[in-house]
C-alpha cells in the first residue's frame, strides 16, 4: 500500500543521513579539538593548519579509552602549537570513530586515508585492527603510527607502518628475565586473555619463560574469553597447584575484576609473587580494584609519572588540564607521544605537504618521549625501554627501567 | 584433584548456576507471559546493578533503605521496559517484532548506562566483609570459600523458592499463569490481563535487578554484564522451556559443568557449555524436563 | 434479558455483522444456527466486547453493554464460553475452575468458592475424577465441560455458549446436551447456544436465529423454524424432521 511504501522510504531515508549524520559528528568533534588553544595567534610565517588523524573508540564499549587518546593527542597539539607549531603550522587533529569492531577501525582510518590533507595517521590501539588497516595505509603511502603492540604489526614489514610502544616481544622478554632471576620463581601459573593481543603476549612470555629454562606444561596456562567476569574457578587452580607465581595477562577492566577475586580468594603476594601485563598499573584497574591492586607488579609501557623528565612534565600537564583524571593512562600517553613523533618527522622532512618525504624522515627521529627514549629500529618501533613497576598504597612505582635494546 | 579444589569449583559452579537460574527464571517467565525470548534480560541485570552501585555508593544508603528503594527503581524498569518494548508490538503482524525488539533495548540499555554513569567500571563491596574490611571467607577444611557465593545460592534459592510458590500455590500466581496459557480466555473471564503481565514484567524485573546486585561485588559493575545471559539461554534450553524447574536445574546444571570445565580446558569452557546445548538440541530438544503442555498422544 | 438493536461488527475493515436485531429471553435457550462464516462467533464476541463493535446492547433494559471491555461484561454476569474451549492447558482441572471466580473473588480477597466447585462437580462428575489433572490432557469432551464448568464458577446469569459440539463424539455431544438443558431448567440460567449442528441445537432451543452473512433471515421459535422450508434445504436437510 502506498502508504506504508512512504514510511518505509522516510524510514531508509532518515536511517541513512543518520548514519552520514555519526561519521561527521565524530570528524567534526575531533576537527575541532585541535583548533582549540590557537585561533587568532599572532605570528604564523606562512599560516593555515597541518592535520593529521587520530583512529580511536569515541562510541561503543572502549569509549573510554578513546577519550583518554583524544585528551593526549589535544595535549600534544597544544604544546606543540604553542611552541610555534610544525613547519610555520599550526597542526590540527582529526579524529575519526573505530566504535569497538574491526569493520567500523578499517573504515575509520581508510576515511583518514582518503582525504588529502591528513598527512599522518595516528591508528587503533588495537594490533588487530592496524594489521587491517596496513594494506590501505601502503596503498596510500601515509605515515602510521600504530598504537598496538604486538610484534604482529612489526612482522608485516609495511614500509609506512611505525610504532612508538615498546613489543609486547619485548615484554614477554622482560617479564620472563624478571620473574626468573630477580623474582626467583621456577613454577609460575599463567592467566590470560585468549583475545589475539593477550593470546600473543602469553605466547610469547611462555616463549620467553622456556627460553630461560622453565618448563611450562599444559596444565599451568589458564586461558579465558575476553569478557569473562568468572575466574575463581582458575584461582582455584592456581592455589591449588604448587605454583610460586602468578602470571596475569588481560585488558584493564578484567585486570581490576583479577585483582579483586585473587583478593577474595585469598592468595596473597605472600604466598607468591603477582605480576601482571600493562593493564595491572593501569587507572582503571587502580581506582576499581581499591586495595586489592596493591603488591601485584606490572611490567609496563607506561606508569603514570614515568620514569624520565619528560614522563613527569606529560603528567604533570596531562592531570592539570584534565582535573577529573587523577593520573594519565597508557592510551593517553602513547598517543601523545606519537603526536610528537609524527610532527619531528615532518620537521626534518622540512615539508607538511609530502607523505612520503615525511615517511623517509621516520627513520632519523630520535628524542626522549614520555614512555621512554626513541630511536629507530629495523622493525619500525622507536621504543627502547620497559618499565617494572609495582603497585604500592594505590600508587604504582617504578621499580626498575629495563632497556632491551 | 584435592578435596578443596573440588569443594571450591562446587561452590562457584553452583553460585554462577544460581545467577544463570535467576536469569533464566526471568526468561521462562516472560517466553510463558508474552511469548517472547526476551535478549535484553541480561542486561536488565546489568542496569539493576549500575542503580544498585548508584544508591550504595552515591547515595550511601543503609541496606534496609537501599533494597525497598531499589525494588521500586527495579518496578519502574520493568514496566518502562514493557510498555516501550512490548506493549506497542503486541499485535505486530510479524510475530518476531517483539523478539527483535528486545535486541534493540539490550543496546539502548547498554548505551544509557554509560550515558548515565559513564564508561568506567565501579565496584561494590562484597555483602560480608572482615575485620580487615576485605571480602570474608568460610574455611572449610583448606578450601577457602568466598561468603558472596554462599550468599548468592541462598538468596537464590529463596527467590527461586518464592517465585514458584507464587505461581504454583497463590490465586493471585493461577490467575498470572492463566493470563499466560491463553489470555484470550482469560480475558473473557475477567482476568485483567494488561495488570498480569505488568505484573509478570515487575516480577522479571525485580528478580533481575537482585541478581544484579548479587553479582555486582564479584563482577565489576559494568555495561557488558549483561553477556551472562547466554548462559542463562543456554540452562534453560537445556533444563527444557516448559517449567521454570526446569529452567533452574538446567541453569545450575550449565553453572557446575562450567566451572570443572576450567580444569580441562581453559580456554574453551565457553564452547563446552555450548556443546552440551548442541548435544542436547540435537538428542533430546525438548529439554531434561518435558514441558507441563505436551502433546496428547 | 439482551435486547440487541443495529449492531454493526468489524474485523478490521470487513463487516463482519450488518445491522442485527436479537432478543435473547430470561431463562430461555436462545440459538443461533448459520454455516461457516455467517459470523455467529463474531455475535457472541461483540456481546461480551470482545471485537469492535457499534450499535445498541440493552442488559436487562438497563446497562448498555456496547462498549464494555470483556473484563467489566463478565463482572455483569454476562459469561462468554469461546471456540474451541481454550482451557487453561498448564492448569489443573481444580485451578481451570478456580480462575473462573476472578470476576468476583478479586486477586486477594478471601471469599470460599467451595460451593460452588461443589455443584460443578455435581454437575460434571467426570471432572471430578479428574479434578488434580492437567487439562491439557483431557479429551475433548471433558475439555469442554471443564470450559462450562469454568464459567460457571463466574456467578453468571447468562452463558454464551460458541460452538459447545465441535470435534466431540455424538455420544459425547448427547450427555453434554443434556448437562446444557440441565443448567437452564436446573440452575435458572438464560443461554445463548450458537452452533454450526442446526438439528441439535433446534431440539435443545426454545428460540431460533438463523444468521446467513451478517443478517438475521430466519427467526422464530425453535418448533416454527425448524419446520421452516428454506432452513430445511440449507441446514438440515431432506430427512431432518423423519425418525
Amino acid at each position: 500500500m502506498k502508504g506504508k511504501r512512504i514510511i518505509a522510504l522516510l524510514l531508509a531515508l532518515s536511517m541513512a543521513f543518520a548514519m552520514v549524520a555519526c561519521g561527521n559528528s565524530a570528524n567534526n568533534a575531533g576537527g575541532n579539538a585541535g583548533n582549540g588553544g590557537n585561533s587568532g595567534e599572532g605570528e604564523n610565517v606562512s599560516g593555515g593548519t597541518v592535520k593529521i588523524g587520530l583512529v580511536t573508540a569515541v562510541t561503543g564499549s572502549n569509549s573510554l579509552v578513546g577519550e583518554e587518546a583524544q585528551e593526549g593527542a589535544q595535549l600534544a597539539v597544544e604544546e606543540i602549537n604553542a611552541a610555534g607549531g610544525v613547519n610555520g603550522q599550526q597542526l590540527e587533529i582529526v579524529v575519526t570513530d573505530e566504535v569497538d569492531n574491526l569493520e567500523m577501525s578499517v573504515l575509520a582510518t581508510q576515511e583518514l586515508l582518503a582525504d588529502d590533507e591528513i598527512m599522518g595517521i595516528i591508528g587503533s590501539m588495537y594490533s588487530t585492527y592496524n594489521i587491517a588497516a596496513m594494506p590501505s595505509v601502503a596503498e596510500y603511502g601515509m605515515p602510521y603510527l600504530a598504537m598496538g603492540s604486538s610484534s604482529g604489526v612489526a612482522n608485516e614489514k609495511n614500509p609506512y607502518t611505525w610504532q612508538d610502544r615498546p613489543l609486547d616481544t619485548a615484554q614477554g622478554a622482560v617479564l620472563a628475565d624478571y620473574v626468573v632471576n630477580t623474582l626467583g620463581c621456577s613454577k609460575p601459573a599463567i592467566m590470560h586473555s585468549t583475545q589475539s593481543t593477550f593470546q600473543s603476549l602469553a605466547d610469547q612470555t611462555i616463549a620467553a619463560l622456556q627460553e630461560q629454562g622453565l618448563e611450562i606444561p599444559s596444565s599451568s596456562i589458564f586461558a579465558f574469553p575476553e569478557d569473562e567476569s568468572n575466574y575463581s574457578p582458575y584461582i582455584s587452580q592456581v592455589m591449588d597447584g604448587d605454583f610460586d607465581c602468578l602470571i596475569a595477562l588481560a585488558n584493564q577492566a578484567p585486570s581490576a575484576v583479577i585483582c579483586q577475586q585473587v583478593q577474595a580468594a585469598g592468595l596473597t603476594s605472600d604466598m607468591m609473587p603477582l605480576v601482571g601485563s600493562t593493564s595491572f598499573c593501569s587507572n582503571v584497574c587502580i581506582t576499581n580494584a581499591g586495595d586489592a591492586a596493591n603488591g601485584w607488579y606490572s611490567i609496563s609501557d607506561w606508569c603514570p609519572g614515568g620514569s624520565n623528565d619528560v614522563a613527569a612534565a606529560f603528567e604533570e600537564a596531562y592531570t592539570t588540564k584534565y582535573p577529573e583524571r587523577t593520573i594519565s593512562d597508557l592510551a593517553a600517553v602513547c598517543v601523545y607521544d606519537a603526536v610528537y613523533i609524527l610532527a619531528e618527522a615532518m620537521k626534518i622532512a622540512g615539508t607538511n605537504t609530502d607523505r612520503e618525504a615525511i615517511n623517509n624522515a621516520m627513520e632519523q627521529v630520535e628524542f626522549q618521549g614520555a614512555i621512554s627514549y626513541f630511536k629507530y629500529n629495523e622493525d619500525h618501533s622507536f621504543a627502547t625501554a620497559l618499565t617494572v613497576t609495582q603497585n604500592i598504597d594505590g600508587v604504582p612505582t617504578a621499580i626498575e627501567a629495563v632497556s632491551y635494546r | 584433584m584435592s578435596p578443596s579444589l573440588f569443594l571450591s569449583l562446587l561452590v562457584n559452579g553452583v553460585a554462577m548456576g544460581m545467577v544463570y537460574a535467576l536469569l533464566g527464571m526471568g526468561l521462562i517467565l516472560l517466553v510463558r507471559a508474552v511469548g517472547i525470548l526476551n535478549f535484553a534480560q541480561g542486561d536488565l541485570m546489568m542496569f539493576g546493578a549500575y542503580i544498585c552501585a548508584c544508591l550504595l555508593l552515591d547515595f550511601e544508603l543503609p541496606l534496609y533503605l537501599l533494597i525497598p528503594i531499589a525494588f521500586i527503581w527495579f518496578a519502574l524498569l520493568g514496566v518502562i521496559f514493557m510498555f516501550t518494548i512490548y506493549w506497542p508490538l503486541r499485535k505486530a503482524t510479524y510475530s518476531q517484532a517483539t523478539i527483535i525488539a528486545t535486541m534493540g533495548a539490550s543496546i539502548i540499555l547498554q548505551e544509557v548506562a554509560k550515558i548515565i554513569w559513564g564508561s568506567q567500571p565501579r565496584s561494590m563491596p562484597h555483602l560480608v566483609l572482615n575485620s580487615e574490611g576485605d571480602p570474608a571467607v568460610l574455611q572449610i577444611g583448606s578450601a577457602s570459600l568466598q561468603w558472596q557465593y554462599l550468599i548468592i545460592i541462598a538468596v537464590g534459592a529463596l527467590i527461586i523458592f518464592l517465585i514458584t510458590q507464587l505461581f504454583e500455590k497463590l490465586y493471585v500466581g493461577k490467575m498470572m499463569q492463566a493470563a499466560c496459557q491463553d489470555s484470550y480466555a482469560a480475558n473473557l473471564l475477567g482476568v485483567p490481563s494488561i495488570l498480569t503481565i505488568c505484573a509478570t514484567y515487575i516480577i522479571v524485573a525485580i528478580v533481575c535487578g537482585i541478581c544484579g546486585y548479587l553479582v555486582a561485588p564479584v563482577f565489576m559493575v559494568r555495561s557488558t554484564l549483561g553477556t551472562l545471559q547466554l548462559r542463562a539461554f543456554a540452562g534453560v534450553v537445556i533444563g527444557g522451556f516448559g517449567s521454570i524447574k526446569g529452567a533452574v536445574i538446567g541453569c545450575l546444571l550449565v553453572g557446575i559443568v562450567e566451572s570443572f570445565s576450567t580444569m580441562a580446558f581453559s580456554g574453551y569452557k565457553d564452547v563446552t557449555v555450548f556443546l552440551l546445548l548442541i548435544i542436547f538440541l540435537v538428542f533430546r530438544p525438548t529439554g531434561l524436563f518435558k514441558g507441563k503442555i505436551g502433546d496428547k498422544a | 434479558m439482551i435486547k440487541i438493536s443495529n449492531l454493526h461488527a468489524y474485523y478490521g475493515t470487513i463487516e463482519a455483522l450488518k445491522g442485527i436485531n436479537m432478543e435473547i429471553r430470561k431463562g430461555q435457550i436462545t440459538c443461533l444456527i448459520g454455516s461457516n462464516g455467517a459470523g455467529k462467533s463474531t455475535l457472541l464476541k461483540s456481546i461480551s466486547g470482545a471485537c469492535n463493535r457499534s450499535g445498541s446492547i440493552m442488559y436487562k433494559d438497563n446497562a448498555d453493554i456496547s462498549n464494555l471491555s470483556p473484563q467489566k461484561v463478565a463482572r455483569l454476569g454476562i459469561t462468554h464460553v469461546p471456540e474451541g474451549r481454550h482451557v487453561f492447558p498448564g492448569l489443573t482441572v481444580k485451578e481451570n475452575l478456580e480462575v473462573g471466580t476472578i470476576n468476583w473473588h478479586g486477586f486477594f480477597g478471601r471469599k470460599p468458592y467451595q460451593k460452588e466447585m461443589e455443584e460443578v462437580f455435581a454437575l460434571f462428575p467426570r471432572l471430578k475424577e479428574r479434578e488434580n489433572q492437567l487439562s491439557w490432557s483431557l479429551s475433548g469432551g471433558e475439555q469442554q465441560m471443564l470450559a462450562i464448568g469454568r464459567a460457571l464458577m463466574s456467578h453468571p446469569e447468562v452463558l454464551l455458549l460458541d460452538e459447545p459440539s465441535m470435534g466431540l463424539a455424538p455420544l459425547v455431544i448427547a450427555e453434554l446436551f443434556e448437562k446444557i438443558v440441565e443448567i437452564n431448567k436446573e440452575w435458572g440460567l438464560t443461554i445463548l447456544l450458537v452452533e454450526q449442528n442446526a438439528k441439535l441445537a433446534m431440539k435443545t432451543a426454545d428460540y431460533t436465529y438463523v444468521l446467513e452473512r451478517g443478517n438475521i433471515t430466519v427467526e422464530g421459535p425453535s418448533a416454527e423454524v425448524r419446520s421452516n422450508d428454506m432452513v430445511i434445504k440449507s441446514y438440515l436437510g431432506k430427512f431432518a424432521n423423519t425418525k
